[in-house]
């Protein structure tokens, strides 16, 4: 700086003292011009930056700045003439390198001289508003030299054979190419975009043309997973292309371009090809392959829903093949372990393959609604299945963990079922069969199960569930009191109980241990039954207790319901002495042979009063005594030709009775009017409908919740009445409009809700 | 002997007259502005809020809310007044204007005890004798109108707002002739064709429909059994192009096959305000499900 500082005085002298004329401005310039003559010739060192830089500086203070300007683009233009007549004369394999280098010496000479002619860049060009020197210098080599014809044409064709033959796997001069597109992309100034026009718009044309005939040639000859690896490959090239040798605004149209080519025009045919396409993956478990197909089609989303939907219709052909399995039909719990299974294998899907994606997950969760609500068949058999693995299969699993998996898995099923009332029914009906007969493997497992359903559903829907194991408790607790409050052990005696039942071991002495369940009515499935005729040893056991119960809790009713009841008897067989585990209703049968040897069926019928209506009770736990080989404890006279008892056919026990075994459970025949009654499968009578019970509990519900809406709103219109039902009661099951338009009606018969006079559509409630 | 009899038992005439005048024609009500001593002029209140009026003095209530022309007014029947519930609205003096109908009362009974009968109940609200089996044939055919087959015949019932088939009691055939402005029996029949007239065009369809339903029944009992409801709608809706095809259908697939008030009543609308092609039919959503399947049906059948 104080270098400079010291020149200041010389030149404001030189300034001010001498004005410089046209022949003095003409000998500057043709030092300048020689100068740079030599810098073209690579002698730049013989040359003093200093004295080149005050000419230049001399001529534009002096307004020769234009005299200046032109002769330097002149010059520049003449030597660029000579440059590109070398390069039009060179050979194609050698073009591409020539340019580089002239490229390169061009750049370098422009640096230079606008190094020299800086101030006039500062002063006459900003003033004048011309275009900067080394700009100037890149238009005049853009126009004389790159421009030419016959090198752009050559030089496009040049780079396109190294891109094609790259892309056949040959190895190219990246660095060479690179080089050239740099040069065009540099070339780009003053609002001309070089790269565009002489490169990219030919690149992009040819490559959509390579890649057409070539997707569609590859396609036609190979499967489905070789395409999409070489898809991704291409893409994958393409993008390495970019980032190698092109330059980056490149990228996104070319990336495009390559969607749509290898994506886009071919998606439908690829998922829907034959032996190798989704559905083929799907069956094959083929989760890289679809994997590759997820990463490579979420390029393209709307794809994807193509894909979403060769899901979802594999998912319901499964399904459908599950359903209509002849041995899943019969086996509920083969059933419900292919359904996991199904489930299991598509939640890998849509975990490993398609990266647990919103879309596909809702897409499984609809798969499985679809063919799971189609009947009420997965809501009893799901039901059946807990039943199975509550009495069995939670036996073999020794932790808390594995009985919470297996529970874990029912509940995702119970999630996709959309008539939860119709599986509530049919587990309130296994879970009562369960606790009765106390069958449970574990309480704890039970209770959980429960805590489960109730956070799905939430408290209103497992009440009646949770009060079952409470009355099972309270009877515990009631039956310690029962025999606490005698003092001596001997004289407790009984037999079944209940609005609910007991075991009972009776004997030909008068003790008779018994176990009563004490059970809500409300809470318990089936409707209560007329109770038999007992025999006097457990009446008197009965009346004992009753007493007792009632002297507890007055005001309330005990209603006895044998049928549910099971009980031990110690019988002396004609042989031997056995323990026989029978039904109560057995027992009274059996009882009776004490009085007499033989009875008639009518007898017994008098004598029991066990109900034959609405399902004959009777018939089938006198069969189940003498028709079962293993315990023929009966035995009918006369022809033997029926199994059916009939009138006046005449029973004894049976006097050839023998066994191994002291201990004889006599198992219950399954008469057809049983199963239907209790809720079991019926696999010859394919899938049953909603149950009746079930479709009475809807009624209600629904006139409950119309009541309710109404009663808040007071008048509302048909549409939106529906709407706000259906809304309350989705979480319990699906109801239709017409079941709504039906209650709706009974209301207004009932006076609940009128049609409004004004409009018809609309309803008012009346309070 | 009616006559002797009569004497006796229609002292009551007059009374009987006038509260059946004021069911015949309900009474008007007007109002004026009470405020700042002015005494104001007396307007009368619009149909509507006359009929709210006249249905609290009905049910027997002496205060109730009614909204006159936007603003809610308590109404109350012994003060005769109607205080606003917003504080700001100026508060009005009620009055009611009793209608006179145009008939001769003494001429009403002549006409009245030419059929009259004593029946029982005799302490039925409608009076201790009317004009019932016999008789009623006989008024009807002075009246030239066959009760089974005329519409006109129900058209009068319900103008009298006869609370059974087949029987006029005392005030309610006051009613009937006070509404219709007769007290003779050439006027009366002269009255017939109208009475049909309205019914069939639709001008007084919507009353004596609804009147039908209700007379129909045997009282404890809410439903009206398909065949006896299809009777009536061959007399009521006797221009229902569908009517056939919907009591054919009910007939075959209806549960039940009884009809309830509801239903009654939106067969009307199904029988006036949609086309026989039920083009319009989907517009309401909320018609009852029977029609729903009705119509279903027919499309199906007739591939509409």
């Amino acid at each position: 700086m104080s270098s400079l500082g010291a020149k200041k005085p010389g030149i404001r002298q030189f300034r001010s003292g001498d004005p410089m004329d046209e022949k003095e401005s003409n000998r500057t310039w043709e030092c300048l011009r020689h100068a740079i003559h030599q810098i073209h010739q690579h002698n730049a060192s013989s040359l003093s930056f200093e004295e080149l830089y005050r000419n230049a500086y001399n001529l534009v203070l002096h307004k020769y700045g234009e005299l200046l300007y032109n002769g330097v683009q002149g010059v520049v233009a003449e030597h660029l003439k000579v440059v590109a007549q070398s390069c039009i004369e060179c050979p194609d394999d050698r073009l591409l390198d020539e340019l580089k280098k002239q490229w390169d010496d061009h750049k370098t000479t422009m640096v230079m001289i606008r190094d020299i002619l800086m101030y006039m860049d500062r002063n006459f060009v900003t003033q004048y508003k011309k275009v900067p020197v080394y700009e100037m210098g890149l238009m005049i080599f853009r126009d004389k030299v790159s421009g030419h014809p016959r090198v752009k044409t050559h030089l496009l064709t040049l780079l396109l054979d190294n891109i094609s033959a790259e892309r056949r796997g040959e190895q190219v001069d990246r660095i060479l190419l690179k080089h050239t597109t740099n040069m065009l992309v540099e070339l780009g100034v003053q609002g001309k975009n070089v790269y565009r026009e002489c490169f990219e718009d030919q690149f992009l044309d040819a490559t959509r043309k390579f890649y057409q005939d070539e997707s569609k040639q590859y396609i036609s000859q190979n499967p489905c997973s070789d395409y999409l690896r070489k898809a991704e490959k291409r893409i994958r090239e393409e993008k390495a292309r970019v980032e190698n040798y092109l330059h980056e605004s490149t990228m996104e149209k070319i990336q495009e371009l390559c969607d749509e080519e290898w994506i886009s025009v071919h998606y439908k045919t690829l998922i829907h090809m034959e032996n190798s396409g989704c559905a083929w993956m799907f069956q094959c478990d083929k989760i890289a392959d679809l994997e590759r197909m997820y990463l490579l089609f979420s390029r393209v989303p709307v794809t994807l829903k193509e894909v979403q939907k060769v899901m979802m219709d594999c998912m319901c052909e499964a399904g459908r093949d599950v359903l209509n399995d002849p041995e899943k039909v019969k086996d509920p719990v083969s059933f419900i372990t292919a359904i996991l299974s199904l489930k299991y294998k598509y939640d890998r899907f849509v975990k490993e393959s398609f990266k647990e994606s919103k879309d596909f997950q809702l897409a499984l969760k609809q798969a499985f609604e679809s063919f799971l609500n189609k009947d009420t068949r997965t809501a009893q058999y799901l039901s059946l299945y807990v039943d199975d693995q509550f009495r069995k299969g939670l036996k073999g699993m020794s932790s808390d963990a594995d009985v919470d998996t297996a529970l874990e898995q029912v509940v995702t099923v119970f999630r996709f079922l959309q008539d939860k009332d119709v599986f509530e029914n049919f587990y309130k009906q296994h879970l009562s069969k369960r606790l009765l007969t106390g069958r449970s493997v574990s309480d704890e497992a039970e209770r959980s199960m429960i805590s489960k359903l109730k956070s799905e559903c939430g408290h209103q829907y497992t009440s009646k569930l949770e009060g079952m194991f409470q009355d099972m408790k309270l009877s515990e607790d009631i039956m310690k009191q029962y025999k606490n409050s005698f003092a001596s052990p001997s004289l407790s005696r009984g037999s079944r109980a209940g609005p609910g039942v007991g075991s009972a071991v009776s004997s030909a002495s008068s003790s008779i241990d018994m176990k009563v369940s004490v059970l809500t009515s409300g809470f318990w499935p089936g409707s209560p039954m007329n109770p038999c005729t007992l025999p006097p040893e457990v009446q008197e056991c009965i009346s004992r207790f009753e007493t007792f119960y009632l002297a507890k809790h007055t005001g309330r009713k005990l209603t006895w319901q044998p049928q549910y009841g099971a009980a031990d008897l110690k019988a002396q067989m004609p042989k031997t002495k056995h323990e026989l585990s029978v039904s109560t209703y057995q027992m009274c049968i059996l009882m009776l042979f004490n009085q007499q040897p033989t009875w008639t069926y009518q007898d017994i019928r008098l004598r029991t009063n066990i109900p034959v209506e609405p399902v004959d009770e009777l018939k089938r736990h006198l069969q189940s005594l003498y028709v079962n080989p293993k315990a023929k404890i009966l035995v009918k006279l006369g022809d033997g030709e029926k199994k059916e008892p009939e009138e006046n056919d005449q029973f004894m026990v049976n006097p050839q009775f023998e066994s191994k075994l002291l201990r004889i459970k006599v198992p219950l025949v399954l008469s057809k009017n049983t199963e239907s009654a209790t809720g079991a499968p019926q696999g010859a009578d394919g899938p049953s409908d909603v149950p009746a019970t079930v479709e009475e509990d809807r009624k209600h519900l629904v006139e409950a919740v119309v009541v309710r809406v109404m009663k808040s709103r007071k008048t509302l219109e048909h549409n939106q009445l529906v709407m706000e039902v259906t809304r309350h009661l989705t979480a319990r099951f699906q109801p239709s409009p017409t079941l709504i338009k039906q209650r709706i009606e009974k209301l207004i018969e009932r006076e609940y809700l009128e049609r409004s006079q004004a409009d018809r559509r609309v309803y008012n409630y009346l309070a | 002997m009616m006559n002797t009899k009569g004497s006796g038992e229609f002292a009551t005439w007059d009374v009987d007259c006038e509260q059946a005048f004021e069911v015949a024609l309900p009474p008007r009500w007007e109002f004026r502005d009470r405020a700042f001593g002015s005494p104001g002029i007396w307007r009368p209140f619009n149909e509507a809020v006359s009929c709210e009026i006249n249905a609290l003095v009905r049910r027997g209530q002496r205060r109730g809310n009614v909204s006159i022309s936007g603003a809610e007014f308590a109404v109350d029947l012994q003060d005769m007044v109607a205080m606003p519930t917003d504080q700001y609205a100026v508060p009005r003096g009620l009055r009611k204007n009793v209608r006179q109908p145009n008939v001769n009362k003494k001429a009403l009974r002549q006409l009245y005890q030419k059929y009259a009968e004593e029946l029982l109940p005799a302490d039925h609200p409608g009076g201790p004798d009317g004009i019932a089996g016999d008789k009623f044939l006989e008024l009807f055919k002075d009246l030239e109108v066959d009760p089974g087959t005329d519409v006109a015949a129900l058209a009068l019932a319900s103008a009298c707002n006869a609370a059974e088939m087949g029987v006029f009691r005392r005030r309610e055939f006051i009613c009937g002739c006070a509404a219709l402005e007769v007290d003779n029996i050439a006027d009366l029949r002269g009255k017939m064709p109208e009475l049909r007239d309205n019914v069939i065009s639709g001008k007084s369809l919507p009353e004596v429909y609804a009147y039908t339903f209700g007379v129909a029944l045997e009282p404890p009992c809410k439903l009206l059994p398909l065949e006896e409801a299809a009777q009536y709608w061959a007399l009521l809706l006797p221009n229902w192009p569908l009517r056939e095809d919907f009591c054919d259908w009910a007939m075959r697939h209806m549960k039940g096959k009884a009809i309830n008030r509801d239903l009654w009543m939106m067969i009307l609308k199904l029988a006036t305000e949609v086309p026989a092609d039920l083009s319009n039919f989907n517009e309401n959503p909320a018609w009852p499900v029977v029609l729903d399947d009705f119509v279903e049906y027919y499309r199906a059948q007739k591939g509409l």
